[in-house]
């Protein structure tokens, strides 16, 4: 995994929010909170727009939803979204060992 | 509602023709949702703290950032493919008609000038042509020469002035091939025969009338001050046919030797309007007469010319030479009238060895043997009646009587 693939940190957090069943923009921005131990916050200013680039991808599918007299927007992952996620994953585990070895935290690399 | 949907899309940029209909309502409520939810949350998470409706909406845009900023991000992010592929498209098609137009306002243009240059070219060839043909029309109207050439023509006439038909040949003598001319031409229905323009130079006209098998030459000089024109009074029939004669009187010394004449008409010519007019040799007669001169018949001219020649014949006057020896047998045709040409008749006294018995067979004779002794010629006009005459007087006869001792004596018929 090159270190530039960080990158896509965020679209892999966002991807594993939205894993779980559908979502929308507010419930995937306090979902990654709240698994981040209130660490990552992601700001709306870009989370939508990257929601936006992953569903022109064809990475994520939405649909709309009527909820207390407003219409809400729900994403869920399309086949591709959720391959890719698999793969993010996979890359992820790779790096973190590597680091981890990097800083003396863990002993060798991490099996995938 | 902390924000109203509409105020968030209201900054963005009039439609675009090809914007998918809901996308400005889309992104005014997905944002407007997630506002309102930032909005109950922290009116629901901190009621203790009592932040006030201004309060709680700085914090949420301090987070989120300017939700009409926002909405302008998502709309440009959706749209500007569309918008960038309709304007690249747009672009590369004006480009492309551009490019079109270029090449046929090249192409035209090109065409427009390569057809000028062709028109311009056509016209000053026509121009040259015509003038060409200007000139050659002024040259042959006027007969005038042209430089130092001149025009050639040779009209062939009757004495009553009509056309008569013959083939016309000028040759011009030179040391140039500009000079060295020679052409021939079957002259018009009108009796031209147009050369053209020829260098100034002297020519050598020959002339041929094939129907009477007659012929003309002279020669003329072709240049300044001279007649474009050369008119020729030609013969347009053959001669009337005339009676011929022979009288042979040798001297008395030879009245008795048994000779025989072969006498050839040949130089057969007339004169037209000044002009000289031979016929072809092939027409010439040949007689073969006996010691009188009366005519026994006529010889083919095969039969004499293709009699062996006597070189050891003895000459003392001779030019020649040599005299030719008549073939053993000849055959004589019985003699007909030659035309009234002017023409030279030539003898050549033949001895044969003994006297022709008196009925020897005629007009074949066999094993005649003769021996040609010697020969004289003389003019004669046969426009009349002829007598062709030998008489005691000519040098002839001395000459004869030099060279009969050589001669052999053969029996007649061996």
């Amino acid at each position: 995994m090159e270190i530039k693939n960080l990158n896509n940190t965020v679209e892999t957090l966002m991807l594993e929010a939205i894993s779980r069943g559908p979502s929308y923009g507010y419930e995937i921005t306090q979902t990654v909170l709240s698994r981040s131990g209130g660490q990552f916050e992601l700001k709306e200013g870009s989370l939508y727009p990257a929601l936006h680039r992953l569903e022109r991808q064809k990475l994520l599918d939405s649909y709309w939803r009527e909820f207390e007299g407003r219409r809400r927007k729900y994403y869920r992952l399309t086949p591709a979204g959720r391959e890719l996620l698999k793969e993010r994953r996979a890359q992820w585990k790779s790096f973190a060992a590597a680091v981890n070895g990097v800083l003396g935290l863990e002993c060798g690399v991490a099996l995938l | 509602m902390a924000f109203d949907p509409s105020e968030l899309t209201a900054g963005l940029p009039a439609p675009a023709g090809d914007e998918p209909p809901s996308l400005r309502r889309d992104i005014a409520d997905e944002l407007a949702d997630h506002i309102e939810c930032a909005w109950q949350r922290e009116s629901r998470a901190r009621p203790q703290e009592g932040f006030s409706d201004e309060e709680i909406k700085r914090r949420i845009v301090e987070r989120f950032g300017m939700p009409a900023a926002v909405a302008r991000r998502l709309w440009w992010d959706a749209v500007k493919e569309q918008i960038m592929s309709g304007r690249i498209t747009a672009a590369m098609t004006t480009l492309a008609a551009a490019a079109c137009i270029a090449c046929c306002v090249f192409v035209w243009q090109s065409t427009r000038i390569g057809n000028e240059l062709q028109a311009a070219l056509l016209e000053s060839q026509r121009e040259a042509n015509l003038a060409m043909i200007e000139q050659l029309k002024a040259v042959t109207a006027s007969s005038k020469p042209t430089g130092d050439w001149y025009p050639l023509r040779v009209r062939l006439v009757d004495e009553q002035g009509k056309p008569v038909q013959g083939k016309v040949t000028c040759s011009g003598a030179g040391s140039t091939t500009r000079l060295a001319f020679n052409e021939t031409i079957q002259t018009s229905a009108a009796g031209l025969a147009d050369f053209g323009l020829v260098p100034s130079n002297q020519y050598t006209v020959h002339i041929t009338l094939t129907a009477l098998s007659e012929f003309a030459h002279f020669s003329t000089f072709i240049g300044p001050e001279r007649p474009a024109e050369l008119s020729i009074t030609c013969p347009t029939s053959l001669p009337p046919r005339r009676p011929i004669r022979f009288e042979i009187k040798p001297p008395a010394a030879l009245a008795e030797q048994p000779f025989y004449y072969v006498a050839e008409v040949i130089g057969l010519s007339r004169q037209i309007a000044g002009r000289n007019w031979s016929t072809n040799q092939e027409d010439k007669m040949i007689f073969l007469l006996d010691a009188s001169g009366q005519i026994l018949g006529e010889l083919s001219r095969t039969e004499v010319y293709d009699g062996t020649t006597d070189s050891s014949y003895p000459s003392s006057s001779s030019p020649s030479g040599f005299a030719m020896r008549l073939p053993s047998s000849v055959t004589l045709k019985e003699a007909g009238q030659p035309r009234g040409y002017l023409c030279n008749v030539r003898f050549v006294v033949y001895r044969a060895h003994l006297p022709k018995p008196a009925d020897a067979p005629l007009p074949e004779l066999r094993n005649l043997n003769v021996q040609p002794i010697f020969r004289t010629s003389c003019d004669l006009s046969l426009s009349e009646p002829q007598v062709c005459k030998l008489d005691p007087s000519l040098s002839l006869w001395s000459n004869v009587r030099h060279v009969l001792p050589h001669t052999a004596s053969v029996p007649y018929g061996n």
